[in-house]
């Protein structure tokens, strides 16, 4: 009988034990890393788990019955080629307006930057469905575009253009957030060089600015089609007899209390969307050619010709307008009678919005602000752990608390329900469950934003108060924090706003006692309440801008970043 | 100030990094070494040598795969850096932001216990000698480089450390700024005799300011010792061609220089005791040099090849084309000569083929050579050192 050679200890083995003592020695850093396994486990892992048994187990025994009915039936099999056909054209329409925007303000010198700017970022913290109510408002059958105008009564706005509309209108300022920001890391003496070497516009633009542009282009597209599959609100009040997946699992789960189904449903459309995160994260985002010098760079002439220039400021100009637009006959719808037919002004929408939601908003304002800063909180102490810390199994702790971008609102809404439906993690029906429902969806932006900052400032400087002999805790809270404040501030106000406008997951969760405005909203619309819907949305558009507000003044001046050298 | 200085012992502390392709890197092998009290020892090499990783073990901000790090005689391997009783200035200065010059400074003090008084006395002090008085309610991002780099001096001084440790801190200002700069740095640290380790690649810099010099490279010590030691009896061909400027003769051993005629006696009597004199054959001509103790041993591993080290200004031009003296130990075409002022620079390709580069200070007296002219060289018999050729590593 062969006795097994002891194996070597491999210097990656060696690495791991030397990575374990080290945690030994610090037990606050171990501490806390078991606190956020173990948070990130419940809160995060366990109720995707729960989806993907119920949907292979529907009655506790391995079974693919479910899945195997679901692709007999074509009207189940439609809503998920359905999906993916929306997600692809979305992606594709926003993407290709979200990289004019980009190219128009980085190099094509369009007219009143800051304006078209601000319209490019104003749907970003746009109430859901907003832009499905002024649709419906100017294309629906008492729309003041298609009856007002035109005299047709009988228009069906509903379905894949409108759906296709609302969400490039919605969606392209993440392509443009990408973009512009690929576009400005390019360095200008790239392009300048390619003139400079005899290259025409169109060929630096071909060559250089494009090939360059690439891995940006497909980082926006897959992001854009991404938030397009978990979209929820816009196709339950806009698809018609368009079926997508997210609608469908509500459906299925609410509607009909299939539950397997629905949640099999969540887990097909969880299948794509993780898959097309992965992709972005793991294999396009590694190809930028993208590197951050340091050095400013500035373009003196423009490169662009002067038919392209009028090209993007034209598109600009159309998207700002149509934005304009679509908030203005919301506003409008708000304050007249009865859209379409009575065009009395009135204040009744907003006394009966009032009435009915009072108490919706501010438990909404309740479980957002009460949200916020656990969520910036340990999105900071996880952002702090990735950036600054090693310890076994970072990786997957990055990558676990990086899911809630992936995992569809839907997935998550009916894997709180299943996870926390008994005890002793019985939540179902409390503010508590769409409270933590916010804190771990909306934890990556604020990871994203701590990761972002931490990596600006010189790890020296943490070292440097360690050395004059501070704590680890007392570094964090008196070095790290204070760097990082203008960040993470910027980062939970606009996770203040998310939660804001959440939908997807806390249609599963609202309750009577604990309603949220946005499913309040929907209801108002799908009964046709286009009026009370509108003063709902501009209740919600005002508490934004009030937040946003509060966090200007409390970031503050910013400091000057001194002793910060680039590494 | 009372002097706080400790020692600073290195036991054969290791540091294996895994790189980014899974390799191991080794930044730190065996380094063991004793830095005396009140003492400035330069670690320098080229980047990736291994200093900046055995400074940062010093502080604790890296933990050693092996090896111990005494301070004094407490051993501090596995205490975290802020129970270390070190202070570093750190390359890129590492200011808080956030706070004023002052705050800045007096930062390493809210974690030691003395009385306000005591604190205040103490900054006081310290901002006075670094002439930074005045400026403690600035914020940092107001000062210049070199200010910045005061006040990142004044922060580390005033805890009055047992060990001052500095990461290249003068690699962000401007040349003549890092000359001021290094000799203030000097001035403080000898006044203050406070211990101190400092990490630069620039070896005009370790020079300047050294006790000794630790020349480091691939992760090893290659030699210790006082800058004139380490210039004039490099221990390898590494150290003799990092340090300063050097032509390297190829020669072959001839063996033990008899040190009882009159000659070589006066030799022997300018280097000093404990000297090894040679006798070594550099094309042609019998050269008697100094050498390690073991030059013998290890020039017969190799069949008696050996590198003689000559410094450009340890030869000088003896003579001309026609006019060559007797005397001269080689001669060769000048094929580059540049004017700096202060010396003539020559290149000489030798008879041999190789080149040789030689500094002649005081031009302005003769007529310097061109270009195409013949030169004669006679080397300074005292100021050469010989080592063995082994094939590089």
């Amino acid at each position: 009988m062969a006795i097994e050679q002891p194996r070597p200890r491999t210097s990656r083995t060696r690495d791991t034990i030397a990575d374990v003592k080290a945690l030994a020695r610090d037990p606050i850093l171990l501490a806390t890393l078991a606190a956020i396994v173990l948070l990130l486990s419940v809160f995060v892992v366990w109720p995707v788990w729960k989806v993907f048994w119920l949907s292979i187990a529907p009655r506790g025994v391995l079974s693919l019955d479910t899945y195997r009915y679901i692709f007999s039936q074509k009207w189940l099999t439609r809503s998920f080629t359905n999906s993916l056909r929306l997600g692809a054209i979305s992606a594709t329409t926003s993407t290709v307006v979200g990289f004019i925007f980009a190219f128009g303000l980085n190099r094509a010198n369009v007219r009143h930057p800051g304006f078209i700017r601000q319209m490019a970022l104003l749907p970003i913290i746009s109430p859901p469905f907003m832009f499905c109510l002024s649709v419906i408002l100017l294309f629906g059958r008492n729309g003041l575009i298609t009856r007002g105008i035109f005299g047709r009564t009988n228009f069906n706005v509903y379905g894949l253009w409108s759906l296709v509309l609302v969400q490039t209108l919605g969606m392209f300022p993440i392509a443009y957030m990408v973009l512009d920001g690929v576009l400005k890391a390019i360095n200008a003496d790239l392009e300048d060089g390619a003139l400079n070497l005899g290259a025409s516009r169109w060929s630096v633009f071909t060559t250089i600015t494009l090939p360059l542009s690439t891995p940006g282009l497909a980082s926006s597209w897959l992001l854009v089609f991404v938030t397009s599959l978990a979209d929820f609100a816009n196709p339950m009040v806009l698809a018609g007899k368009y079926d997508v997946l997210s609608v469908q699992a509500y459906l299925q789960f609410t509607g009909m209390y299939n539950m397997p189904r629905g949640s099999a449903l969540a887990i097909l459309l969880l299948f794509p969307a993780l898959t097309a995160f992965l992709v972005e994260r793991y294999w396009v985002s590694r190809r930028s050619y993208v590197t951050v010098t340091g050095k400013p760079s500035m373009h003196t002439i423009p490169m662009v010709s002067r038919g392209v220039a009028v090209f993007c400021e034209v598109v600009c100009w159309i998207t700002a307008l149509a934005t304009i637009m679509f908030y203005s006959v919301v506003i409008g719808g708000a304050f007249v009678k009865l859209w379409g037919v009575n065009w009395t002004p009135t204040l009744e929408h907003f006394k009966y919005a009032w009435d009915v939601g009072s108490n919706s908003i501010k438990s909404t304002v309740l479980m957002a602000a009460g949200a916020t800063p656990i969520t910036g909180f340990l999105a900071m102490i996880i952002a702090f752990l990735v950036v600054r810390k090693r310890f076994p199994g970072k990786g997957l702790l990055g990558f676990v608390s990086m899911l809630g971008y992936a995992v569809p609102g839907t997935v998550v809404g009916i894997g709180y329900i299943l996870a926390f439906n008994r005890p002793p993690l019985l939540l179902t029906g409390t503010g508590l469950i769409i409270m933590l429902c916010f804190v771990f969806r909306e934890m990556p932006v604020g990871i994203e934003a701590g990761v972002a900052s931490l990596q600006q400032i010189d790890p020296a400087i943490e070292e440097a108060s360690r050395n004059l002999g501070a704590s680890s805790g007392y570094t964090f809270g008196h070095i790290t924090l204070p760097l990082v404040r203008p960040a993470l501030l910027a980062g939970l106000s606009y996770s203040f706003v998310r939660s804001m406008t959440a939908v997807s997951a806390v249609i599963f969760l609202v309750s009577a006692r604990w309603n949220h405005l946005t499913a309040l909203t929907l209801a108002q619309t799908e009964i046709m309440r286009l009026g009370a819907a509108s003063a709902l949305s501009i209740f919600l558009i005002i508490i934004v801008m009030v937040a946003f507000a509060i966090m200007r003044v409390l970031v503050g001046k910013e400091h000057r970043p001194a002793g910060m050298l680039p590494r | 100030m009372a002097s706080n200085a400790k020692s600073v012992t290195l036991n054969n502390l290791t540091k294996v990094f895994i790189g980014p392709e899974k390799q191991q890197v080794v930044a730190a092998d065996n380094v063991t070494l004793t830095i005396n009290p009140g003492e400035l020892v330069t670690f320098l090499g080229p980047s990736g040598c291994g200093k900046t990783t055995t400074l940062r073990m010093v502080a604790g901000f890296e933990n050693p795969t092996s090896g111990r790090v005494f301070i004094g005689d407490r051993d501090v391997t596995s205490l975290p850096p802020n129970n270390r009783d070190t202070a570093m200035v750190f390359q890129s200065y590492a200011l808080f932001p956030h706070m004023t010059v002052g705050e800045n400074v007096a930062y390493g003090l809210r974690f030691r216990n003395l009385a306000k008084q005591d604190k205040q006395s103490r900054i006081k002090r310290i901002m006075d000698l670094v002439g930074l008085t005045g400026f403690e309610s600035r914020q940092p991002g107001q000062l210049s480089g070199g200010q910045q780099q005061r006040v990142a001096l004044a922060r580390a001084l005033v805890v009055e450390p047992q060990v001052l440790l500095f990461d290249e801190p003068l690699s962000n200002l401007d040349a003549k700024l890092r000359e001021q700069m290094r000799e203030e740095i000097r001035r403080i640290q000898t006044s203050l005799s406070i211990t101190a380790i400092y990490v630069t690649h620039d070896q005009s810099e370790a020079m300047a300011i050294s006790d000794r010099i630790v020349v480091m490279n691939q992760g090893r010590i290659e030699q210790m010792g006082t800058p004139s030691e380490v210039y004039s009896q490099p221990s390898s061909k590494f150290v003799a061609d990092f340090i300063g400027r050097v032509n390297f003769l190829p020669g072959s051993l001839v063996g033990r220089a008899k040190v009882d005629d009159g000659r070589n006696a006066e030799l022997a009597a300018r280097l000093g005791p404990g000297r090894t004199l040679y006798d070594i054959d550099v094309d042609g001509r019998r050269l008697v040099v100094e050498g390690q103790d073991d030059l013998a041993a290890a020039a017969a591993v190799v069949g008696g090849r050996v590198l003689v080290v000559c410094r450009p200004e340890a030869a000088t031009i003896c003579g001309a084309n026609e006019q060559i003296s007797p005397d001269a130990h080689a001669s060769g075409t000048v094929i580059r000569a540049m004017y700096f002022g202060s010396h003539m620079e020559y290149g000489i390709t030798l008879g041999g083929g190789s080149s040789f580069t030689l500094i002649d200070f005081n031009p302005a007296k003769g007529e310097p050579l061109r270009v195409g002219d013949t030169a004669g060289l006679r080397f300074d018999e005292a100021s050469l050192h010989a080592l063995a050729d082994t094939p590089a590593q």
